[in-house]
C-alpha cells in the first residue's frame, strides 16, 4: 500500500515544462530520495506536492485521497509536512514559538481563537513541540530567536518546523544544504531515524547520504524521471552515471 | 452628436495630460518596483511655477520652458536628499516616506501661496477660438493635444532609439542583469525620476491655464495617476498612453451625463482592473 | 485575567490623566477617540503587515450610521453606535476580503480606490449623508432603561462614555493580540509563504483582522460625530486615511499603546501648533519621513528606551511593561 503515488504529474511555468509526465510511487515508512542535477524539477515536484504550486495536469493520492485540487493548508492537516530548501522561518520568534506555530497549523480553527490566551494554546501543542525540540537537539536553545541562529542551526529548525507538525509524510527539501560537513551526519542520522514512524521523501545533492541511507531513489533530469531503484541499482546504472555521476562535480 | 464629439477630443486633451502626468510614475515603477506618493506633488508645483512666471512676465511660453526644467531640478534634489534612502526599504516604508514629502511640499504650496486656487491664463496667442466648418473648438485646448502628442512621441521615441531608453527598457525588465552589464542601477533610476518629475511637471504646466493651481490638485493627481498606471500595467510605457486616454475620455464623456459619477466611475473601474486583470491592458507578466 | 488586571488600571490612568492634564475636555475627549481609531491602523499594520489607505471608509461609515440610526430610526446613542459597529465590521469584511487577493503595492491601491469610492458614493448621496455640507445635527438619544434615563448630554459625561469605551476597546484589542489568532497574524506577517505551507489559511486571518480593525474604528467614528454633532464629509477622504496611518506609525504599531501616543502626538501638538502656525502639517511630513529612518518603532520605542535607561540607571525592579 503506497502512502504517495502521483499519475503523470506536470507542471509547466508558461511554455517551459519543468516536470513532465511525474509517476512517482511512495511506500510508507521507507526513505525515498529524489535526485538530479541542478533545475531538474525536484522543488518544483514538492511544490506540487505540498500545493504551493498549482500542478498542470496529473493526479495526486495521498493517503488514497485525491489531493491535487486541494490548498497547501489542506493537505498539511491531512498529514503531509516539508521544510523548504532555502530556509524560511518566523525569523522574529524564538524556536519555541516557530515549532508551535508549526504544530498548530494542522489544526484549522485553534490559530483562529482571538478570546483565550494563548497560553492556553500553547499547551495543547507542547507535546508535538517538545518532540520537535528533542529530535532536532533544540532543548536548550528553545528561547533563541529564530534570526539569530547560525545558518546550520536555522537548517536544522527548518526540519523542525515540519517535524512538529508531527506529519505522516515529510519532505525534505536539501537540508543539509549550506550546512558545514560537521553538521552533516546530524541530519543524514536524523532522517533515518524518522522512517521509523513516518515516511521521508528527500531531496539531496549529497550523493554519499543518499546512497548510504535511502530504500529507494528516483533519479529526476529535465523534469522526467530518468531512472527509479534500489541504491545498488543507481549506483551501477549506466545512465545515472552519465547524467549525473560522471563528468563534474555537482554541488549546489 | 456635436457635443459627444466637443467631449470626446476635451476627453483627449484631458487623456494626453493624464499620460504626461503617469509615464514617469510607470517607468519608476518598472525600474525599482519603487511607488512614488510624491508624484502628484510635482504636477501640483508645475502648475504653481507657471503661474509664478505667469504673473511676472505675462508670458506662457516662457513658463512651457522653464517650469519643466525646474520640476525636474526639483525632483533629482528629493531623489537625492531624501528618497534614495528608502530604496533599502520595504515597499511600505518607501510609500511612507514619499508620503511625507507629498505633504510637505503640499503645505509649502499653501504656506507661500495660500490655500486658495490661482487662475492661470492662456497665453493670448491661443487665446479664443478654431473653427472648422460648424464645429468649434478652444485654440488652447487644441493645442495641449498637439503637444502632448508630440512630447508623447518624443518620450517614445527616446526609449525605443536611445541607448538611454534601451537602459530603461532593459532595467524595468531585469534590474538586476542590466546591473551586472556593469550599468549604475541607482543613478540610471535617478535620472529616470528626474525625468519622469519633469513630464509630471510638464503635465501641470498644460493644466494650469485649464484648470488653475491649487493645493490639493496634487493628490487629485496622484489618484488620477494610479488610476492610468493600474488601466494600463505598471511599468509599460504604451499603458501609460491607453491608459490615461481612456481615463481622460472616460471622465469627460461621463461628465456629462452623470458629473458627480465620473470620479466615482474610474475609481471602480481601477478596482475592477486590478482584481479582474492584475497586470492591467499592457503589463508584463 | 493577570492580563486584564495588568492593564486596566494602566488605561484608567490614561484616561484620567488625559481628563486632568490636558488643557481641554474636548482635547482629552478627541485623543481617547483617536487612540481608538489608531490602534484599528495598527492592528492592521503592526500585526498583519498591510498597509492599508482604507481606514477612512470605517471611519466615516461609522459616523454616518450612528448618525443616520439615530436620525431615521430614532434608535438611543449606544445601539446607534453597535449599528454603526456591525456596519463598520460587515463594510470591513468586504473591503479587506477584496483588498487582500492581491499583494504589495497593488493591495495598497486597491485600499486607497476604495477610499475614494466611498468618497464619492458619500458625496453622491448627499440626500442622506448631506454631501459637501456633512451631516448636521447629529442627536445624542438617551438612553431609558425601565424608565431609567441614562443621557450624555454634558462634555463630562460625554468624556466619561468615551473614556469607559476606549478603557473597554483597548481591553478587547490587548486580549485579541495576546491570543492565538495575534500570535499568527504575527507569523503571517513576518512569513506569509511558511505560513501558507504550515496549513494556515492566511487569507481568512486578514480578513478577521480587517473586521476587528473597521469595526472599532467605526465605532470610534460614530463616537466622534456625536462629539461634534455633524458628521462632516471630509471623514471620508483619503486625507483622512493619511492622518490615521500617520497617526499610528509616529506612535509605533505593534503595540497598543503607541495608538495613544500618536493620537496624544497628532491631537495635543496639532492643537498646539496650529493656534499659532496653521501649516504645522509640513513638520507632520517631516516627522512621518524621520520615523521611518530612525524609529521605524515609533514614538512608544522611543519611550521603551528611556524605561529600560532609567531602570537600569537606578537599578530599581524594572517597571517593563510589554505590549
Ligand atoms: N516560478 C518559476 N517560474 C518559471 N520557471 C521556474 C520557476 N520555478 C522554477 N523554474 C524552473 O523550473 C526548472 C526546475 O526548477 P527546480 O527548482 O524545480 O529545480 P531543482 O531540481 O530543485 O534544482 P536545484 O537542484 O537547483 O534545487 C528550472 O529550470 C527553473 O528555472
Ligand atoms: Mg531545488
Amino acid at each position: 500500500m503506497s502512502i504517495l503515488t502521483t499519475n503523470r504529474l506536470t507542471k509547466s511555468y508558461g511554455e517551459f515544462k519543468a516536470v513532465t509526465d511525474v509517476n512517482l510511487d511512495v511506500q510508507p515508512n521507507t526513505l525515498h530520495a529524489v535526485i538530479g542535477p541542478n533545475g531538474a524539477g525536484k522543488t518544483t515536484l514538492f511544490h506540487c506536492l505540498t500545493g504551493v504550486q498549482r500542478l498542470t495536469s496529473g493526479r495526486i493520492l495521498f493517503d488514497n485521497k485525491e489531493i491535487s485540487k486541494l490548498g497547501p493548508e489542506k493537505r498539511s492537516s491531512l498529514g503531509m509536512s516539508r521544510s523548504f530548501q532555502v530556509t524560511s522561518l518566523f525569523l522574529e520568534m524564538t524556536v519555541r514559538e516557530n515549532l508551535q506555530i508549526a504544530a498548530l497549523g494542522v489544526s484549522s480553527i485553534d490559530g483562529f481563537r482571538f478570546w483565550s490566551s494563548s497560553a492556553s494554546t500553547v499547551k495543547k501543542t507542547a507535546a508535538a513541540v517538545d518532540y520537535a525540540l528533542e529530535t532536532t537537539g533544540f532543548e536548550n536553545r528553545a528561547e533563541t530567536i529564530a534570526g539569530d541562529l547560525s545558518h546550520g542551526q536555522q537548517r536544522m529548525l527548518e526540519v523542525g518546523m515540519a517535524l512538529a507538525q508531527q506529519p505522516k509524510l515529510i519532505l525534505l527539501d536539501e537540508p543539509t544544504s549550506g550546512m558545514g560537513v560537521d553538521d552533516i551526519p546530524m541530519i543524514s542520522d536524523l532522517v533515518r531515524r524518522l522512517t521509523k514512524d513516518i515516511t521521508v521523501l528527500l531531496i539531496e545533492h549529497n550523493m554519499g547520504i543518499v546512497l548510504e541511507i535511502s530504500d529507494k531513489i528516483t533519479v529526476m533530469q529535465l523534469g522526467q524521471i530518468l531512472v527509479e531503484g534500489t541504491p545498488n541499482q543507481i549506483k551501477n546504472d549506466q545512465r545515472v552515471r552519465e547524467a549525473y555521476l560522471g563528468g563534474e562535480t555537482e554541488d549546489a | 452628436m456635436e457635443l459627444f464629439f466637443f467631449q470626446l477630443l476635451n476627453g483627449l486633451g484631458l487623456g494626453v495630460i493624464y499620460f504626461l502626468l503617469s509615464v514617469g510614475l510607470t517607468i519608476t515603477f518598472g525600474l525599482l518596483n519603487f511607488v512614488n506618493f510624491a508624484h502628484g506633488a510635482f504636477y501640483m508645483v508645475g502648475a504653481y511655477v507657471t503661474f509664478v512666471i505667469v504673473s511676472l512676465t505675462g508670458n506662457f511660453w516662457l513658463a512651457l520652458l522653464i517650469a519643466p526644467l525646474v520640476i525636474g531640478t526639483l525632483a533629482i534634489a528629493l531623489e537625492q536628499s531624501v528618497v534614495k534612502f528608502s530604496y533599502v526599504l520595504e515597499h511600505k516604508y518607501q510609500i511612507l516616506v514619499t508620503l511625507g514629502v507629498a505633504l510637505m511640499l503640499q503645505e509649502l504650496v499653501i504656506m507661500i501661496w495660500g490655500p486658495i486656487g490661482k487662475n492661470v491664463s492662456p497665453p493670448s496667442s491661443l487665446a479664443g477660438i478654431i473653427e472648422i466648418g460648424d464645429f468649434i473648438y478652444p485654440k488652447y485646448r487644441a493645442f495641449v493635444i498637439a503637444f502632448s502628442a508630440l512630447i508623447a512621441i518624443v518620450v517614445w521615441w527616446g526609449l525605443e532609439k536611445t541607448k538611454f531608453g534601451a537602459l530603461v527598457r532593459a532595467g524595468s525588465e531585469n534590474a538586476q542583469m542590466v546591473g551586472l552589464l556593469g550599468v549604475n542601477i541607482t543613478r540610471l533610476f535617478s535620472i529616470t525620476f528626474g525625468l519622469g518629475g519633469l513630464l509630471a511637471g510638464l503635465a501641470g504646466v498644460l493644466a494650469a491655464p485649464l484648470r488653475g493651481a491649487d493645493p490639493f490638485m496634487g493628490v487629485e493627481a496622484l489618484g488620477i495617476a494610479f488610476i492610468v498606471v493600474v488601466i494600463g500595467g505598471m511599468g509599460s510605457f504604451l499603458g501609460a498612453l491607453v491608459g490615461g486616454l481612456v481615463v481622460g475620455v472616460m471622465q469627460s464623456v461621463m461628465s456629462s451625463v452623470w458629473p458627480e459619477g465620473a470620479s466615482l466611475m474610474v475609481y471602480a473601474a481601477m478596482a475592477a482592473v486590478i482584481l479582474s486583470r492584475p497586470r492591467g491592458l499592457f503589463g508584463r507578466a | 485575567m493577570s492580563l486584564e488586571l495588568k492593564h486596566c488600571p494602566i488605561l484608567i490612568a490614561i484616561a484620567l490623566a488625559a481628563f486632568l492634564v490636558l488643557p481641554s475636555i474636548s482635547l482629552a475627549t478627541e485623543v481617547l477617540i483617536f487612540a481608538i481609531i489608531a490602534l484599528g491602523c495598527s492592528i492592521l499594520l503592526g500585526y498583519a503587515g498591510l498597509l492599508s489607505f482604507g481606514q477612512a471608509i470605517f471611519f466615516g461609515l461609522g459616523a454616518y450610521v450612528a448618525s443616520l440610526s439615530q436620525i431615521h430610526l430614532g434608535v438611543n446613542f449606544l445601539v446607534g453606535l453597535l449599528i454603526a459597529t456591525a456596519a463598520g465590521a460587515t463594510v470591513a469584511a468586504l473591503v479587506g476580503a477584496l483588498a487582500i487577493r492581491r499583494q504589495g503595492i497593488y493591495f495598497v491601491m486597491l485600499t486607497l480606490a476604495f477610499t475614494q469610492l466611498a468618497f464619492f458614493v458619500s458625496y453622491t448621496l448627499d440626500e442622506w449623508t448631506g454631501g459637501d455640507n456633512g451631516l448636521l445635527d447629529v442627536p445624542r438619544n438617551s438612553v431609558d432603561i425601565f424608565g431609567f434615563e441614562i443621557a450624555i448630554d454634558s462634555s463630562e459625561k460625554f468624556y466619561a462614555f468615551v473614556a469607559i469605551s476606549f478603557v473597554l476597546i483597548f481591553l478587547g484589542m490587548i486580549r485579541i493580540t495576546h491570543s492565538q489568532f495575534g500570535r499568527t497574524l504575527l507569523a503571517i506577517k513576518q512569513n506569509e509563504e511558511r505560513a501558507t505551507a504550515l496549513g494556515y489559511s492566511v487569507k481568512w486571518y486578514k480578513v478577521l483582522a480587517f473586521i476587528f480593525s473597521g469595526s472599532i474604528t467605526a465605532y470610534a467614528g460614530g463616537m466622534y460625530a456625536l462629539f461634534l454633532n455633524f458628521a462632516p464629509l471630509s471623514n471620508v477622504e483619503l486625507i483622512m486615511s493619511e492622518h490615521i496611518l500617520i497617526m499610528a506609525i509616529i506612535g509605533g504599531t505593534g503595540n497598543v499603546y503607541g495608538a495613544v501616543l500618536g493620537s496624544l502626538f497628532l491631537v495635543v501638538v496639532g492643537d498646539m501648533l496650529s493656534a499659532f502656525w496653521e501649516r504645522w502639517l509640513f513638520l507632520l511630513g517631516g516627522i512621518l519621513i524621520l520615523t521611518v529612518f530612525y524609529m521605524r518603532g515609533g514614538l512608544i520605542s522611543g519611550l521603551y528606551g528611556v524605561f529600560e535607561f532609567l531602570s537600569q540607571k537606578f537599578g530599581s525592579a524594572s517597571t517593563q511593561k510589554e505590549s
